[in-house]
């Protein structure tokens, strides 16, 4: 029994150094800026599994951080006096979104047809690459608890499972004594309402401008886009072939735009007219609302113009809930009905 | 629950507290601990399944009390045992498979056919725990053992946590007297058992985890690969699947040990096996065993001649591999590996071999001939369609000889898993940690030094799905 003492110690004195050298050196934890794949996984398969109507609001961060889901669900509820509707935030953190649909399609696969909120962001429809990974066999409550203390310790435990990256972090700043800037989400935090957020942060402490780093995001982003429009067209094309594929099969799909600061709303803008948000709506011929515009929301506070604030997001889920109860109530009943 | 996570450890760490707590004077509580936290740790996967568990539990229970005091009736009884067991079996493991496999054959013939197919999930460690039980009915009908009156000791034997779903096999001969007396445990013992944990959480996690993500690549791309990567793909396998089933079955022996419970070794060097026999005698020790006692023996064995025991070896070996799974590629696997055994055993009774060379010599070329053959063996083992398996087993034999980067590591780290198993024939390295200290430091800190940096993508245990 000494002997595994005294190896626990030296390992964990080991840890403790790598990890101060990992932090001197200017490494970040890596941590998901909203949900991770596990997570995604685990609502698709559960809301799967359940009886009545569900909603998939889809797209990346955006949905993942701005959509207060439980609040959506108790609102909708009162209006349309059930709870057999239910929306689920899927937004995952630079979802890629015809592949984020085609899984959420896939996994329904021979079973009755539901209802997916799209939300348009440029990034997801046009750039961004995560995909929620292939079906994890088995998956359990026990992989998501497993996934929390996982997303938890990478706050703590900057190396754990990262043996290239520390290596690689530590052997540049011995090689030139310099730590190079970069900036990373930190503080994953999950809000009991449905969504999750995260902070940006600098490895040499420096305060991060939020605003000003998501919106050179964006204009290097829109600028890229605009400058490879043929890819970006490549893409909305697969999507428009998903979304007629799900509507075939009787799924009903809405486009949504949620409230964005101003700054990056214009920016956005830029991008070529048939790839904006209310050509794409017309090119899948489902009904669009842009709350980016919308004068009841277009004000909503952002924490750095792209993602909406956790107090935000609590305000928004209601509106969003009375708009498709309006428009489409009528639509999701007919899902709810028995199929003759 | 699974072994290779957070959660498993941070939850087994009060029931453990629990456990030493009350285990001397509160012996009856303390298994209670156990029993109650074995079936938390089932319903995990889905609460409803352990409603089976437990069925199978009282009805073993209840029969093996029936066959002592009715003994008039106890064949009667033994084959309603059987049958439940093995209907319940059957029915969530091989029901879809055997429908479509008929309604093949029937379009084979011209007969359309379209039965629905149920699509049953699949209740996990269903293949072991019937064992259990069926073993434990089995050996109380053929008077081996008395049949146990206490419930709770039957209960704790059929889902003892550390091996309730992939292993290995427990006999009730082995296991029901240690769960009659209150188990001494030394420091020596938890130390011995958390030592064994680590080493299977390293092979689980730094290895098995690692090589999967390679093996996957390989039989995913399988139609554009050449001979060496289809080689490779078997041999890699063969890696993937040793370290996470032994790792697996470490981690049960060591979890046992801490509680002061005994498990019997699962594997002992396999690759280092010079012959298809010997092979078996040190792959998954638990279900070989199981299998010849309980299948191979009752058909016979090798007591009704030469063609029947043929015939058994063939027998006994196709369904250990459709224990496996409702596939006709684990049929075929274990059909290879039937093949195997028979000629083996034809080679050894009827031609007298005289090769002049030195017998240490003969036994290197067995064991490297063992492994090459046993490899080939991974391919359905592994395969997801007859057409991939077929593919890749024509491909050993006759395809291109492109060679990369890549397979000078794939071949490195088969040569290393092989050199060590035949290392292991004359030194054993985990008996070297467990009885010196020295050597057992340098293995922790190696090992938790490795698990913190170097953890693959976290994965299922392979065997999970059997």
């Amino acid at each position: 029994m000494r002997a595994i003492i005294a190896g626990v110690l030296i390992s964990a004195a080991v840890v403790g150094a790598v990890e101060v050298l990992f932090r001197k050196a200017g490494g970040l934890p890596s941590v998901a800026a909203g949900l991770t794949r596990v997570e995604f996984q685990w609502k698709v398969k559960r809301a799967r599994d359940r009886d009545g109507v569900v909603l998939y609001v889809v797209g990346d961060s955006r949905v993942g951080w701005g959509f207060a889901e439980r609040i959506f669900n108790r609102e909708y509820a009162s209006l349309a006096g059930s709870d057999r509707f239910v929306a689920v935030n899927v937004g995952l953190a630079a979802a890629n979104v015809p592949d984020n649909l085609e899984y959420i399609l896939r996994l329904n696969a021979g079973r009755p047809p539901q209802a997916i909120v799209l939300n348009y962001s440029p990034a997801a429809f046009y750039l961004f690459l995560n995909d929620p990974g292939p079906p994890i066999p088995g998956l359990k409550i026990q992989d998501v608890l497993d996934d929390r203390l996982d997303s938890h310790l990478a706050e703590w435990l900057w190396t754990r499972g990262r043996w290239h990256d520390t290596t690689a972090q530590i052997w540049g700043y011995l090689q030139t004594r310099r730590v190079a800037g970069s900036v990373n989400f930190v503080h994953r935090t999950a809000f009991d309402d449905g969504f999750v957020n995260a902070t940006l942060a600098t490895n040499i402490g420096t305060p991060v401008d939020n605003a000003a780093f998501q919106l050179a995001f964006y204009r290097r982003m829109i600028a890229g886009l605009s400058a490879d429009a043929a890819n970006a067209r490549k893409r909305r094309a697969r999507v428009s072939e998903i979304v007629r594929s799900g509507r075939a099969l009787g799924w009903r799909v809405v486009l949504v735009r949620l409230p964005l600061g101003a700054a990056v709303r214009e920016v956005e803008a830029g991008l070529p007219q048939d790839l904006q948000a209310d050509a794409l709506a017309k090119a899948l011929d489902v009904p669009f609302v842009d709350y980016a515009t919308d004068p009841r929301t277009a004000a909503f506070d952002t924490l750095d113009g792209s993602h909406l604030t956790p107090e935000a997001a609590r305000a928004f889920a209601p509106i969003m809930a009375g708009d498709l109860y309006r428009m489409m109530n009528d639509e999701f009943d007919a899902l709810d009905r028995p199929q003759s | 629950m699974v072994f290779n996570s957070l959660f498993f450890f941070l939850t087994l760490i009060p029931v453990l507290a629990v456990y030493f707590a009350t285990r001397a004077r509160r012996s009856r509580f303390a298994k209670i601990v156990l029993l109650v936290y074995s079936w938390i740790f089932y319903a995990m996967w889905n609460p409803a399944f352990l409603t089976l568990l437990i069925g199978s539990t009282v009805l073993d229970y209840s029969v093996a009390l029936g066959l002592e005091k009715w003994p008039e009736h106890k064949r009667r009884l033994l084959v309603i045992s059987l049958v439940i067991e093995f209907g319940l079996l059957g029915f969530f493991k091989y029901y879809d498979f055997f429908i479509a496999t008929t309604a093949s054959a029937f379009r084979a013939i011209g007969i359309a056919w379209s039965p629905p197919l149920l699509h049953i999930l699949l209740p996990i460690g269903i293949s072991f725990y019937t064992f259990h039980c069926v073993s434990y009915t089995v050996d109380v009908y053929r008077g081996r053992i008395r049949a146990e009156r206490s419930f709770l000791d039957v209960a704790v034997f059929v889902a003892f946590f550390p091996q309730l779903v992939a292993g290995p096999i427990l006999r009730a001969s082995h296991f029901l007297p240690q769960l009659r007396e209150t188990p001494a445990i030394r420091w020596k013992d938890i130390a011995d058992g958390i030592t064994l944990v680590l080493f299977g959480l390293f092979l689980k996690v730094v290895i098995a985890d690692n090589v999967a993500a390679r093996v996957g690549y390989l039989f995913d791309h399988w139609q554009v690969i050449g001979r060496l990567a289809t080689w490779s793909a078997a041999m890699q396998f063969g890696v993937q699947i040793y370290m996470d089933f032994n790792g697996y079955s470490l981690m049960a022996i060591g979890l046992g040990q801490i509680l002061g419970y005994h498990i019997p070794i699962n594997f002992n060097a396999p690759y280092a096996a010079a012959g298809f026999s010997d092979f078996w005698r040190r792959w998954h020790i638990s279900l070989s065993t199981w299998l010849r006692d309980y299948l191979y023996v009752p058909l016979g064995g090798n007591r009704h001649g030469t063609a029947r025991t043929y015939a058994n070896l063939v027998i006994t070996m196709v369904l250990g591999g459709l224990w496996h799974g409702a596939s006709a590629m684990f049929v075929l696997w274990g059909a290879m590996h039937g093949a195997y055994l028979c000629a083996e055993r034809f080679a050894r009774e009827r031609i007298a071999l005289r090769v002049p060379l030195p017998p240490a010599v003969i036994s290197a070329l067995l064991i490297v001939v063992t492994y090459l053959t046993v490899s080939i063996t991974w391919i359905p083992f592994r395969a997801t369609s007859a057409e991939q398996c077929l593919g890749m087993l024509a491909r050993m034999f006759n395809g291109d000889m492109h060679y990369d980067a890549a397979l000078s590591r794939d071949y490195a780290i088969a040569l290393v898993v092989f050199a060590g198993h035949c290392l292991s024939r004359r030194y054993d390295f985990i008996a070297q940690a467990l009885n010196r200290a020295g050597v057992r430091l340098v293995s922790v800190t190696a090992i938790l030094l490795l698990l913190y940096f170097c953890s693959g993508e976290r994965s299922e245990f392979i065997y999970f799905q059997f």
